[in-house]
């Protein structure tokens, strides 16, 4: 019967030279995959939580009275999932208005700019292990590119212009506001979001995604672990990167809307996509990065040879390669999920402590963790084993410190010690007022 | 003049003054109820106590004339002591029914409870119960429990109208104010004991549950009942007149003011025109309604004779004057006539026997502008073929007749009277409650009406002066045009032209009004730029 | 010229602990979770209070000032007297009274029209405040009904007096406290003893 398989596929894919199998219809039909994932189930998805899983966070109920159909007399509302559906049909059909004096091209093009980098991203993204289809090995990954995580971070940062050119385009004093916080941000946070993961290549002597994955097999090399400073600067990073809470100053809907008050209808639906795809891309690269990607730990799957399923072959592979596709979207969703709770478990940023944030704390702690990781290195003298142990040591001797210093570099000041007396040792802002006079 | 010192002052009164009017001198206000300044002193509510150095009880501040080296003391504790005790003697048998009290909000009982009393009742038994409600003539009713037998009202009938209607009947709590058997209360003057009545004992039957007081707008203006022109407070509500009230002045009406005055607002509101009227029929469109003005331009303009314009003396000075000046520039062969109300009674009081408000004035206007105003007789005078009729108050029917036999014939209005409907073009003016202007009375007091705070022109009705703009009628016939922007430019013109208003200004003539002749020269020329030169 | 202000920076008793975000994040994020679990899967221990109106309804306060109505006396007519203090403390200017004389001398007046236009009402309760007889009460815990027409909106006398107050609507007789019933039980106080009401009323000296 696998025989009979391969033979027709390969007849049909005989049909066409094989190179072209592998570069289009292989590429396209994960394309799909990926598309189909992100803009078909998690970013319809994120509307939902972002509404009920907000609920359930601020003790309310959220939606749960839109219904299509009534079952057995009563409506049909699923947790309130055709609130979701109406809300897109609602972005669909509504009047996209463009302002007046706006530049139409740029007002146009701004969305587009978000989405398509958003998207990109997952191009370099290992979802699944490889798998052999017939007599040819298939990444699970679009491009397995040399540059890898570079290509991400080139890509990313296409992002902020989207930003700034929905706020220059509409020519609104606010949206131009938004558009101006939001450069800053992104090129604020995008040194730390780079420098972090210097490390994780200096430690596994790589840049490409799909090899990091592989080597994250045993549980203990997981980057989680090896860089644990690092996973928190870039995930704290990639979240400001994103422009959400804490970190939604771009928008600050309470102060000045941001870049995108101009936009109506789909054109706001487009950045709002765009915030949600990037949330999973986030989380995508974050797994695959920290977390071990596909893989699950290796008591589970003691011969790495097991983990290449081949099509034909028994069922056994099939069910792991199953429960590693499943390991990969639980670590995913897991990582989502985290961001909807951050976002509504954190106030935002005012703007000078989200600039101190950026370059006085991470710009820093990301240096300091190249520095340590390089001294590891160096110190375990190209032994690689030997060389993992000493990152992971100095990982977490590092995360100690860190800590440590926080509890005991500076004691809480105790305002009841002396007396009435002030603490004369703190800083004493003087600021001159000048009284006008008539 | 005797020289006192009440509450540490040292004053100089005029002699034969009593201590109310003194203290008022020095802003000092004593509490009262019986004592009224027109009318003779009774001292019988005991509210004006004040303690007198040397006296050795309180005094009636009303009843006593200040004297030379009197100190007296209108605020001591002793006063206080006593006025508080008053209030509470006065209040003890009254009901307390302020909530359906129509005086309530403008009560001296409830204004000298706040004021100089607040304590509450410590009457434990049943309150005397009275009738509450008598009818005493066609238009007062009064509530004996409510009494507080300040005998006003009585001296007022014996004083004023010299008509003694009221009196005291009974003793001790018993007593009442009433009638005498067979005798209503239906002098002329009646409904000045409602407002006379310091609690709400007298009610006015014309505005009984009407309206709460505080809820009126008060408006001080002038009644046009007749040609005495006595100053009234007109309280309106929303675009509803609910009472006219006298307002003191003692160059016209004192304090007091006649029934058929006060009622007089009714008939305002009565048979009110609301839209111009072309042949008697509604003007449906605007094109209609010029249509039938370019006719009369035209007849206007040829300048034939057999022109007759009928002038009522209801019209303000200002209306009079604009249209005056109108007939002279463009019909200077027409004959002008009075027409207006009929003559009804008059008394020696405050009634007249002219019931029109403003004939004087435009006596005085239509002589300085050369016009000879005449009286129509009927048979004698020629009857005019075309008319201008300006007020739609007619002594009688013939000159109505006149108007709707006339070949052409334009009526400035506020009333859907026979003329009005008949006329050939009729155009709306305001009433005196919706009109800015003023009125001369019978012994030449130019006297400002001033429009009701929320009456607003009914209809598409304008000011009479504001009529002839507001249709284009002076351009229509091009002779002569005019330029007012309002009330006060027509005055200024008004009172340039005419020798009695020279130095007035409307604005100027404030509550009271002002005598003709009297105006100060130098007060005019700030307002002739505002007004277009008008022919002499 | 100005006058120069030293102003002291007065900054929240905040440590390096707090300063150093990860520690304070993580306890919000944690109670946060909490509540999604709690919420979610507590059952009895939900936070959430939400009640799913039309269908659950909470019993609202005694207090609660609902839609208005008028006191009605023994023979069904209101105990209104057209005093129009309720309009003229009423803050919306919603209620509009005509009065009319009474048949019954001992009333004198009454309303003709008593019109509470419940668009216009804000519920303050000023109305019920300012009453001297007891006419108008917001007792009958019930919402305005929903209208089409803003002619709807306007209650009259006959909407007003056929609506129920708490107390009827339990069963029980109504107790108003207007200046009818102070009248009546003014009459008859003399106390056996002769004592005033005033000094049963000191409050004890027990502390």
């Amino acid at each position: 019967m696998d025989n009979v398989m391969c033979s027709q596929a390969d007849k049909f894919l005989g049909m066409v030279p094989y190179d072209w199998t592998m570069i289009v219809i292989v590429p396209v039909a994960k394309i799909l995959f990926i598309i189909a994932v992100i803009i078909g189930l998690y970013t319809p998805l994120a509307t939902l939580v972002e509404r009920k899983l907000s609920a359930a966070m601020q003790d309310r109920i959220g939606p749960n009275r839109a219904y299509i159909i009534k079952v057995g007399g009563k409506p049909l509302t699923i947790f309130g999932l055709f609130h979701t559906m109406a809300d897109a049909l609602k972005m669909f059909t509504k009047e996209w208005t463009t302002p007046k004096s706006a530049d139409k091209f740029l007002f146009y093009l701004a969305p587009v700019i978000g989405l398509v980098p958003a998207l990109l991203t997952f191009a370099v993204i290992p979802f699944g292990p490889p798998i052999q289809v017939c007599d040819r090995v298939v990444p699970l990954q679009i491009a397995s590119i040399n540059v890898g995580v570079l290509f991400i971070f080139a890509v990313g940062s296409m992002g902020v212009y989207s930003a700034a050119l929905a706020g220059w385009a509409s020519n609104n004093k606010m949206a131009l506001l938004g558009a101006l916080r939001a450069s800053a941000q992104s090129i604020s946070y995008e040194i730390t979001f780079g420098l972090t993961l210097v490390g994780l290549m200096m430690v596994f002597h790589t840049v490409r995604l799909d090899s990091m994955v592989a080597q994250q097999v045993d549980l203990l090399h997981w980057g989680v672990f090896l860089q644990p400073l690092a996973l928190v600067l870039f995930f704290t990073a990639a979240m400001a990167e994103n422009k959400r809470i804490p970190f939604d100053l771009p928008e600050g809907e309470s102060e000045i809307v941001g870049y995108f008050v101009e936009y109506s209808s789909m054109g706001f639906g487009l950045f709002m996509t765009t915030e949600f795809i990037e949330m999973s891309a986030i989380a995508f690269l974050t797994t695959a990065l920290f977390f071990g990607g596909y893989t699950v730990p290796t008591w589970v799957a003691t011969d790495h040879s097991f983990a290449m399923w081949n099509v034909a072959s028994e069922l056994w592979p099939a069910a792991f390669f199953a429960i590693q596709m499943a390991a990969f979207f639980f670590k995913v969703t897991v990582l989502w999920l985290f961001q909807f709770v951050v976002r509504w478990a954190l106030p935002r940023f005012r703007y000078d402590q989200l600039m101190r944030l950026g370059w006085r704390i991470m710009l820093p702690l990301s240096l300091a963790n190249i520095a340590v990781t390089a001294i590891a290195i160096l110190a375990a003298d190209g032994d690689a084993a030997k060389g993992t142990e000493y990152v992971m040591m100095t990982g977490l001797v590092m995360i100690g410190l860190f800590v440590l210093s926080l509890f005991y570099s500076r004691k809480p000041r105790q305002s009841g010690d002396s007396g009435h007396g002030h603490d004369h040792g703190h800083d004493e802002q003087q600021a001159t007022v000048a009284a006008a006079h008539h | 003049m005797p020289k006192l010192n009440i509450d540490g002052q040292d004053i100089e009164v005029p002699a034969g003054e009593n201590l109310v009017l003194a203290a008022r001198r020095i802003g000092v206000e004593v509490p009262v109820f019986c004592y009224h300044e027109k009318l003779s002193i009774a001292a019988n509510c005991r509210m004006c106590l004040v303690e007198i150095e040397k006296m050795p009880k309180l005094q009636p501040a009303c009843q006593t004339v200040a004297t030379d080296n009197m100190i007296v003391k209108t605020s001591s504790p002793k006063v206080i002591e006593a006025r508080a005790a008053v209030m509470e003697f006065l209040l003890v048998n009254h009901p307390l029914d302020c909530p359906i009290c129509d005086k309530a909000g403008e009560c001296m009982l409830q204004d000298n409870y706040m004021g100089h009393d607040g304590k509450s009742s410590r009457q434990q038994d049943t309150k005397t119960a009275k009738p509450r409600l008598e009818v005493l003539g066609p238009l007062v009713n009064y509530n004996a429990e409510r009494c507080i037998m300040c005998t006003r009202c009585v001296r007022f009938m014996d004083e004023i109208p010299k008509n003694t209607q009221l009196g005291v009947f009974g003793r001790g709590d018993r007593n009442v104010i009433g009638v005498f058997d067979g005798k209503p209360l239906d002098d002329p003057y009646s409904l000045n004991v409602v407002e006379l009545c310091p609690v709400g004992a007298l009610g006015s039957l014309d505005f009984r549950f009407e309206s709460r007081v505080w809820s009126l707008d008060k408006t001080n203006s002038v009644c046009d009942g007749c040609s005495k022109g006595c100053n009234t407070e007109t309280h309106s509500k929303k675009e509803h007149v609910y009472r006219m009230i006298p307002r003191r002045n003692d160059s016209v009406n004192d304090t007091w003011m006649c029934d058929e005055g006060r009622l007089s607002y009714h008939a305002h509101e009565e048979q009110r025109a609301e839209e111009p009227l072309t042949d008697g029929k509604r003007a449906s469109d605007a094109t209609a309604l010029s249509a039938a003005l370019g006719v009369l331009a035209n007849a206007v303009k040829e300048k034939g004779n057999g022109w007759g314009v009928f002038i009522s003396p209801t019209l303000t000075n200002e209306g009079a004057f604009a249209w005056l000046s109108y007939v002279k520039a463009n019909m200077a062969q027409a004959k002008v006539y009075f027409s207006g109300r009929a003559d009804g009674v008059g008394d020696q009081l405050l009634r007249r026997a002219d019931k029109n408000p403003n004939r004087a004035g435009i006596k005085a206007i239509a002589e300085a502008l050369g016009i000879p105003v005449g009286t129509y007789t009927d048979g004698i005078t020629a009857k005019p073929l075309r008319v201008v009729m300006l007020g739609t108050e007619t002594p009688d029917d013939r000159i109505s007749s006149i108007v709707n036999a006339a070949q052409a014939s334009l009526v400035i209005g506020a009333h859907l009277t026979q003329a009005f409907k008949g006329a050939k073009v009729a155009l709306l003016s305001g009433t005196v409650f919706e009109s800015d202007g003023s009125f001369v009375n019978e012994d030449g007091r130019v006297q400002r009406v001033r429009p009701c705070h929320g009456v607003k022109f009914a209809g598409k009705s304008y000011a009479d002066w504001a009529v002839m703009l507001s249709q284009g009628l002076d351009k229509a016939v091009g002779a002569k045009t005019f330029a007012w922007a309002n009330t006060e430019s027509v005055f200024a013109d008004l009172a340039n032209a005419v020798k009695g208003f020279s130095g007035m200004r409307l604005l100027g003539l404030g509550l009271h009004g002002k005598a003709l002749g009297s105006g100060r020269a130098t007060e005019s020329p700030s307002h002739q730029q505002a007004s277009s030169p008008v022919g002499a | 010229m100005g006058k120069i202000i030293k102003v002291r920076a007065q900054d929240a008793e905040v440590g390096a602990y707090e300063k150093a975000y990860l520690p304070e994040i993580t306890k919000g994020i944690g109670i946060t979770l909490r509540h999604v679990v709690k919420n979610l899967f507590g059952g009895d221990e939900k936070y959430t209070r939400t009640v799913s109106y039309p269908e659950e309804k909470v019993e609202y306060p005694v207090r609660f000032r609902g839609a208005h109505r008028l006191t009605p006396r023994e023979d069904g007519a209101p105990r209104c007297v057209a005093c129009f203090m309720c309009s003229t403390a009423c803050p919306a200017r919603c209620i509009n009274i005509v009065a009319e004389e009474s048949d019954d001398p001992n009333i004198e007046k009454r309303p003709k029209v008593f019109e509470i236009d419940e668009l216009k009402c804000i519920f303050c309760g000023m109305c019920v405040e300012a009453c001297p007889e007891d006419a108008i009460r917001m007792d009958t815990g019930e919402h305005v009904k929903p209208f089409t027409n803003r002619a709807d909106a306007v209650y009259g006398k006959v909407d007003l007096l056929s609506m129920l107050g708490r107390t009827e609507k339990n069963g029980e007789q109504p107790v108003y406290r207007g200046a009818h019933e102070h009248r009546a039980r003014q009459a008859p106080q003399h106390s056996p003893e002769g004592t005033l009401p005033v000094q049963d009323e000191q409050p004890e000296d027990a502390h």
